[in-house]
């Protein structure tokens, strides 16, 4: 049970690549913390930074408030969930979960004890006597929760503890690992490069990109605040359209129609700010025919429709500027930035709607659920609530 | 693949199997002949011996010489094997898992050390060896194996090594192990396949060599077994000694296939499998 502190942590290899910028960070006592960012941008450093499995170039790590920056790992009583499980695979499931406890020279009554009592909370009770050789992905998945929880450590580090499992027992393990963090009240910082399962499972969630934090808040504040353009991509599926506009008095022009700005934002914006990256959620979008009066009505040429059961996604094309800041963003953020000249954009509407591939769909965008972004920074220009 | 292919194919394959046992181990049925053979049906010209006799058995073991060098024998290929795989194992450790300067220089010189042919090596080593006083020594035979079978070793073992994934040493130092402990309870039981297969190359070579034995060994001190058998004499100045050295074949031979039979039962491929992913 621990606070983990990371004080101006930064982490640069031997060939010069800057894996972590410097990071101050504060994992509050017992909660579920979440690191998440696209591939390579640092989050796993971040993790073994913290385990002692690598050393930070600069900076100073704390655990309850005593500093272990340069502590051996073995002496930080922390455990760690490894992607690939690394379960010692000459040995049973018992002695894989006994293992740590031998080494802490536990006496074997108690021991045995505690493999007992983890194998009744990860219901591993019948596996015990067997090779992780003869185990399933998610048997093998909770015999390395197993592992870790036995001892009971200050903290647990798991790093990116369901990507090997099919999308099916992906979601139950999950809820399963929320469930037994709640339980036990351990301070747990979590990897994963999946949006879904950050915003399913954090207390709260920093995203990163290229070894620097871009914001760290809850699932909520990451969805609806936003602190910049990455963020506000990186949340959410399917994810946030954006498109170029301009600020033109108090008006704000989309390439595909225009919409009042609002109310909560003229003030705010310098009057030099006239280019501006508008984001909209897909659920901002609503269909003109079901809401009367609604602003910046348009047609949309409607390209391709999905039918999720509650949720009617409606994809469709705009004719815009696509190169730029948006361009190298969509890229960064693999979304399907459509061709050059036209940006593909997804709206969320009732399913009631009637809509057909190939038709044409009359959209309106709600004024007070737009983000805007500096064009150039891609930082938030409101700061208002979407 | 249609089924009467297949068939040739098994047919083909075991017919050749066949012929590279028999090819091999002919000389091996004609030492074990010969060796059960009357001394006066040496020269019978007949493959099977039309009489049974241990009596070349019973004459190499009356003469002292022949059990003090299987003595040697095993001492100094046990000690060899022992010393040359422990000190491979940590070379080969440090290879494959620590980024160090020079990691390709060691492996290719371990390597050349290998090639250099030994032969050129055992005039300077006598007379090193006598000035040393380690000329007709235990340690005199023990040195020169473990620096020729070592770069086998390290280049067998860092091959295992590399097929255990890290993440497990990684684990181990996380569950609360020194670097020794690691190495100790995670790493060398997954790569005891080739510990082993190492091992019983290292034996092999210190067991079977003549070169070394013959030219740093003068008594039975610590002359082994091959070396043994070459001072062999007969019972008169008039009669080859056949028999006895077939017999000390036989008797040298027993151990080494032991030593495999033992050995070979523990490779047991696939031992890291489970440990990670799927």
């Amino acid at each position: 049970m621990a606070e983990i502190v990371l004080d101006r942590i930064e982490k640069r290899f031997a060939d010069g690549t800057q894996a972590v910028r410097p990071t101050d960070l504060t994992i509050r006592d017992g909660e579920l913390f979440i690191l998440v960012g696209p591939s390579g941008c640092g989050k796993s450093t971040l993790l073994k930074i913290i385990v002692g499995l690598e050393r930070p170039t600069a900076g100073e790590i704390r655990v309850a408030g005593e500093a272990v920056t340069g502590r051996d790992p073995k002496d930080r009583n922390m455990a760690m969930v490894f992607q690939s499980y690394a379960l010692y695979p000459h040995m049973t499931v018992r002695e894989n979960m006994a293992f740590p406890l031998k080494l802490a020279k536990l006496n074997p009554a108690e021991i045995a004890a505690r493999v007992k009592e983890a194998a009744e909370i990860l219901e591993l009770g019948e596996l015990l006597e067997r090779k992780p050789a003869a185990l399933s992905g998610g048997q093998r998945q909770r015999v390395a929760m197993g592992r870790a929880i036995v001892r009971h450590p200050a903290a647990f580090l798991l790093d990116e503890p369901l990507s090997n499992l099919d999308a099916k027992l992906r979601v139950q393990m999950r809820t399963e690992l929320a469930r037994l963090q709640r339980r036990l009240g351990t301070t747990t910082v979590y990897v994963t490069h999946d949006q879904t399962e950050a915003m399913t499972l954090g207390d709260r969630i920093a995203v990163l990109r290229k070894g620097e934090i871009q914001q760290v808040g809850s699932p909520r504040e990451l969805y609806q605040c936003p602190a910049n353009i990455f963020v506000a991509g990186f949340i959410g599926s399917p994810a946030m359209n954006f498109v170029p506009a301009e600020i033109d008095g108090d008006r704000l022009i989309l390439p595909m129609t225009e919409i009042p700005l609002p109310d909560a934002l003229r003030g705010r914006l310098s009057a030099r700010t006239r280019e501006v990256i508008v984001g909209i959620r897909p659920e901002r979008f609503t269909d003109a025919a079901r809401s009367g009066g609604c602003a910046g009505v348009f047609s949309a040429g409607v390209e391709v429709v999905e039918w999720l059961g509650a949720d009617l996604y409606v994809h469709f094309d705009v004719r815009a500027h696509t190169g730029g800041r948006l361009g190298a963003l969509q890229q960064e953020l693999e979304l399907d930035a459509g061709h050059a000249g036209r940006l593909r954009l997804v709206a969320r509407v009732g399913t009631d709607s009637r809509v057909q591939e190939g038709g044409a769909l009359g959209l309106c965008v709600d004024p007070g659920g737009v983000l805007l972004f500096d064009a150039e920074t891609g930082g938030r220009l409101d700061t208002g609530s979407a | 693949m249609k089924p009467g292919s297949s068939l040739l194919d098994t047919l083909f394959w075991r017919a050749g199997g066949l012929l590279v046992l028999v090819y091999a181990l002919l000389p091996v049925a004609w030492i074990l002949s010969l060796s059960l053979k009357p001394a006066a049906d040496l020269n019978d010209k007949h493959f099977v011996p039309g009489e049974l006799s241990l009596e070349h058995y019973q004459a190499v073991f009356v003469d002292a010489q022949f059990p003090a060098a299987v003595w040697n024998s095993i001492g100094i290929a046990a000690i060899s094997t022992a010393l040359s795989v422990l000190l491979a194992m940590f070379a080969a450790y440090a290879i494959v898992r620590l980024r160090f300067r020079g990691r390709a220089l060691i492996l290719g010189a371990a390597l050349s050390i290998a090639m250099f042919p030994p032969v050129a090596v055992i005039g300077p080593l006598f007379n090193l060896w006598r000035t040393l006083g380690l000329y007709d020594t235990w340690p005199g035979l023990i040195l020169p194996y473990m620096t020729f079978t070592l770069p086998l070793a390290i280049w067998t073992l860092s091959a295992f090594f590399r097929e255990i994934p890290w993440d497990l040493d990684k684990a181990a130092r996380v569950d609360g192990a020194t670097p020794l402990q690691a190495f100790r309870h995670v790493i060398v039981p997954l790569a005891a396949p080739g510990v082993f297969t190492a091992a019983i190359l290292v034996f092999i070579f210190a067991w079977n060599d003549f070169l070394f034995a013959a030219a740093l060994t003068s008594t039975n001190d610590a002359r082994t077994v091959p070396a043994a058998i070459a001072f062999f004499t007969g019972s008169s100045r008039f009669e080859l000694p056949t028999g006895s050295i077939a017999a000390a074949s036989v008797v040298v031979t027993v151990p080494v296939i032991l030593v495999v039979l033992v050995f070979q039962r523990r490779i047991v491929a696939g031992l890291t499998a489970g440990a990670v992913k799927g």
